[in-house]
């Protein structure tokens, strides 16, 4: 196997978002397949597409929030310097109060390195029906990005649509 | 999120119901047993706490999302938010209202703030069976905070139209519980 397409679990817990211990005891309860380099448990990436990537049913409240990414979405296509830019402040913000066991720290780091990847890469993250997509948009930085009435008008509009 | 944000998130979501009986339903609901600290890490890192009302459930869960609910400016201030849900949508286990557990943390008030029962919350997560359920459930039973032996047994009192999840969920724990020994 192409060890460039390896990862190890420490790698894995930080997509997860959960301990290195705990992605180990997923491997050895058969629930993530692995092989073994040398002493090393090492996870192939399509494994962990495999668990963040299947599109599968969403909930209505994972949808709801689809919706209101929507319609980020389009002010990230508008204007996407300002966007780009705001959402780092607020990871940042909420970045430098975060250090404690137990905070969002994780996924706050993970929209970083989205953020860095560039707009297109965002564009993506935000309408992303995976497990993973609906649990970044559940730790959203992009607050402040809508309009309080853009935000009353989706949620009515997505509650006529799934009544 | 961590038991005083909690406080707060319930104390203004009880103000826009204008209801003060409130239940804690989503994994923040075992910061109702337990203290931030004594939790595995991953146990409270959501930014959302799901509640639910008793009385006129539906037209709440609407208020409460609307007012304080995700991208709101109540959530852009403080990094957290509200997701008011109904309880029928939930799968909890027969007589899970008479298990849960209750709070005197004075910085709630005017709450009055119900949490669903560990184990019950469990097996509600494992039914929704999303990765993050799944790893909420494993860090509680690795860390000790809840048995295989009572998530099985709650697992068994689904009401019935949950019954096609009742090996899923019993298998996992099973399976959770074998690794473990």
């Amino acid at each position: 196997m192409d060890s460039r397409h390896l990862m190890t679990t420490g790698e894995v817990s930080k997509v997860l978002g959960s301990s290195r211990q705990h992605v180990v005891d997923l491997c050895e309860r058969g629930e993530i397949n692995f092989v073994r380099v040398g002493k090393h448990r090492r996870v192939p990436e399509s494994e962990v597409l495999r668990i963040t990537r299947v599109n599968r049913p969403v909930d209505r409240d994972s949808v709801r929030s689809l919706w209101l990414h929507r319609v980020v979405l389009g002010h990230l296509m508008q204007r996407p310097e300002e966007v780009m830019e705001s959402s780092r402040k607020v990871l940042e913000r909420r970045l430098s109060k975060s250090d404690y066991p137990g905070s969002p720290r994780p996924y706050y780091e993970r929209w970083l390195e989205i953020l860095d990847s560039g707009v297109e890469r965002v564009s993506e993250v935000l309408v992303d029906r995976s497990e993973e997509g609906c649990v970044l948009r559940s730790c959203s930085p992009f607050t402040g990005v809508i309009s309080e009435r853009e935000r009353e008008q989706t949620l009515q509009s997505f509650r006529r649509s799934y009544s | 999120m961590r038991r005083q944000e909690l406080a707060h998130v319930l104390r203004a979501a009880c103000s826009i119901a204008e209801d003060r009986d409130v239940v804690v339903v989503g994994s923040q609901a075992i910061l109702g047993s337990y203290d931030e600290d004594d939790l595995p890490a991953i146990a409270t890192m959501s930014s959302e706490a799901d509640v639910a009302f008793l009385r006129d459930a539906e037209r709440k869960a609407l208020q409460v999302s609307g007012a304080i609910g995700e991208l709101s400016s109540f959530h852009e201030t403080f990094d957290y938010y509200v997701d008011g849900v109904e309880l029928e949508l939930i799968a909890l286990p027969d007589g899970w209202e008479q298990r849960c557990v209750t709070w005197d943390l004075q910085s709630a008030d005017p709450a009055r703030p119900r949490f669903v029962e560990p184990h019950d919350l469990a097996v509600a997560k494992l039914v929704a069976h999303r990765e993050k359920d799944r790893l909420f459930v494993s860090a509680l039973l690795d860390a000790g905070l809840i048995d295989h032996r009572t998530v099985v047994e709650r697992a068994r009192m689904l009401p019935e139209k949950y019954a096609g999840s009742v090996s899923s969920v019993t298998s996992w724990v099973e399976s959770h519980r074998d690794h473990r020994k």
